[in-house]
């Protein structure tokens, strides 16, 4: 009698000790991740504002309200640009680096360019923005000098409504490069070489080699570069914050930057609350469907 | 040399076209650090004056001196390190302790727990900034370190990070270290620990230099001049309603540097750290 509780004790211990070293972590989850997503939700449907106007009840009148928002058409637009372009443009240059990093025979100086190229990631973005801010100056700026010095037109950059969004992602590019260089380059260092010698016996062309063996062999750290530069991108904020304040005009509003100015400037943090589910939603599409996608094509 | 190993032309053709390549691309990696340290040498009146110059006339000092004077920037200093290695020793503690539990614990619903902790890497942070803030004025948190550093005790990233390096732990250790009695604190404060020392190094730098850098929660929660981080601090220098762009120079420069200097003696760990991660 004794002995079969004691031993019911010891089943039930060893089977509840993980449950209870998970304990502290899920509490953190709890307080910090998961219980202040369904408080925003909650808040989102709500006019709430700390300071004047207390708390009223709208439903789904803060939705209805942002759809009806330029600022926020906008807004969705420029982040939609800046991820966009951030993929396109960033994905083939920080693969075209990694593969040329990988081609070289030194090693020193793989690691020297590696290290050059890794800077800026180091680097706070609210410093980066604040240099580049200075190098896009129309008159003044680095930048346009060394256009001239091409022969080529002086641009207005941040100054410039049509270019503000442009100017801005040129600068994130460069400050996350270095980030997908190393990815890249650590999956191009995986890829055994003797796949490569056997297609080039068989006389496979370079650009096939490329497409067959290399790139598929790729996909996992381009779905990784992928997934993190949308999940990223939708949610910079100090660039804009730093160099143009959403302007000029509006012209380079962004969610994060939207939200921030909402929530804190006017106070309106239900509408807030409501425009970062909005952002959450499109995160969860998009990642989804990137990783069924990806994930379908991966099992060549 | 290059005949000895018998290299074709074509050879040395691509391999000089990858050097040059790289040399392009490094040169603009760089060009903006030369130009700040530059300008921060600069009179401000130099910094934006036309046409441009690279080079100041004559090095000055003015611009750090004004920086330690009025931005209290050793204050910034002391701040953003309390907050770095705040936040390190407790990603540290938190995510071996979650790794270990993922990697080398039975029990039914693992996966799911795990799953769930994976997800919370897709939500934006502005998501739960509002209630995360709400929560710090009702505790009055607000602009304390504990409010700065508590929220960032763990991370599901660190979590997956550790996970993936003890799963190379072989099991048996752990086992017969059980089969000896020892309790699960025990297993993992003298087995576990000792054998992940690499990756810790790589998790600590990772997040040492993030938060060093990071600047959305800090300029939310901090309102006084003396808890400012690097960040916000120079953020709000950038803002100043009349551009001193001398001393914006130089306190990027302050800002900048201790990582730069971090991450060059910390390269081959820190990007060990990354790849750990992709390509698992």
């Amino acid at each position: 009698m004794e002995n079969k509780r004691s031993r019911n004790f010891s089943k039930w211990r060893r089977k509840g000790t993980p449950y209870l070293m998970l304990a502290p972590i899920m509490a953190f989850f709890v307080v910090f991740m998961f219980g202040p997503i369904i408080y925003a939700l909650w808040m989102s449907f709500w006019r709430w504002s700390l300071v004047g106007g207390g708390i009223r009840f709208l439903g789904f009148g803060n939705y209805m309200n942002a759809i009806s928002q330029p600022r926020f058409i906008r807004s969705l637009v420029n982040s939609s640009y800046y991820v966009v372009a951030s993929v396109v443009f960033a994905i083939p240059i920080s693969l075209a680096i990694a593969m040329a990093l990988n081609g070289i025979i030194s090693r020193r100086l793989r690691t020297v360019f590696t290290v050059l190229y890794f800077l800026p990631v180091v680097t706070s973005m609210v410093a980066a923005s604040i240099v580049w801010r200075h190098m896009y100056h129309p008159g003044a700026g680095v930048i346009n000098f060394f256009l001239g010095k091409l022969g080529l037109p002086a641009q207005g950059w941040t100054a410039d409504p049509g270019q503000a969004m442009l100017a801005i992602i040129i600068m994130a590019i460069w400050k996350n490069l270095g980030f997908n260089v190393v990815i890249f380059l650590a999956a191009l260092q995986g890829i055994p070489s003797i796949f490569h010698e056997a297609a080039r016996i068989d006389g496979a062309s370079k650009w096939a080699v490329f497409r067959r063996i290399t790139f598929p062999l790729l996909q996992p750290a381009s779905l990784f570069i992928l997934v993190t530069s949308v999940i990223w991108g939708f949610q910079i904020f100090a660039p804009i914050f730093l160099m143009t304040e959403g302007g000029p005009g509006d012209s380079s509003y962004v969610l994060g930057y939207y939200i921030y100015e909402e929530a804190f400037d006017f106070d309106r943090m239900g509408y807030a609350a409501a425009l970062a589910f909005v952002m959450f939603a499109i995160l969860i599409i998009v990642t989804i469907f990137q990783l069924r996608v990806m994930a379908k094509k991966w099992k060549y | 040399m290059l005949s000895k190993r018998g290299k074709k032309p074509a050879e040395i053709v691509k391999k000089s076209f990858y050097y040059l390549l790289l040399s392009i691309g490094s040169l603009i990696m760089v060009i903006p650090f030369f130009w700040m340290i530059l300008s921060s040498f600069k009179l401000s009146t130099e910094v934006l004056s036309i046409p441009m110059i690279f080079f100041p006339r004559k090095f000055i000092l003015d611009n750090y001196q004004f920086v330690f004077d009025f931005l209290n920037m050793g204050r910034y200093y002391i701040n953003t390190s309390i907050y770095a290695i705040g936040v390190v020793f407790l990603i540290i503690i938190s995510s071996t302790w979650g790794g270990y539990i993922f990697a080398k614990q039975e029990f039914k619903g693992r996966d799911l727990f795990f799953i769930i902790i994976l997800s919370s890497m897709m939500v934006p942070f502005m998501v739960r900034l509002l209630p995360l803030f709400l929560l710090t004025v009702r505790f009055r948190w607000v602009n304390t370190y504990q409010g700065l550093i508590l929220p960032a005790a763990v991370d599901a990233f660190g979590i997956f990070l550790m996970r993936q390096f003890m799963q190379e732990i072989p099991s048996s250790l752990v086992d017969a270290a059980r089969i000896d009695g020892a309790s699960e604190v025990r297993i993992y404060s003298s087995i576990v620990l000792p054998l992940c020392k690499p990756a810790m190094g790589a998790l600590g730098i990772l997040y040492f230099v993030w938060t060093w850098d990071s600047f959305y929660w800090p300029l939310i929660i901090l309102s006084s001049n003396s808890m400012m981080t690097l960040p916000v601090g120079i953020a709000k220098l950038a803002l100043h309603h009349s551009p001193l762009y001398g001393p914006e120079m130089a306190a990027t420069t302050l800002a900048v540097v201790p990582m730069v200097i971090v991450f060059l003696l910390f390269q081959k760990s820190f990007i060990k750290g990354i790849t750990l991660t992709g390509l698992k």
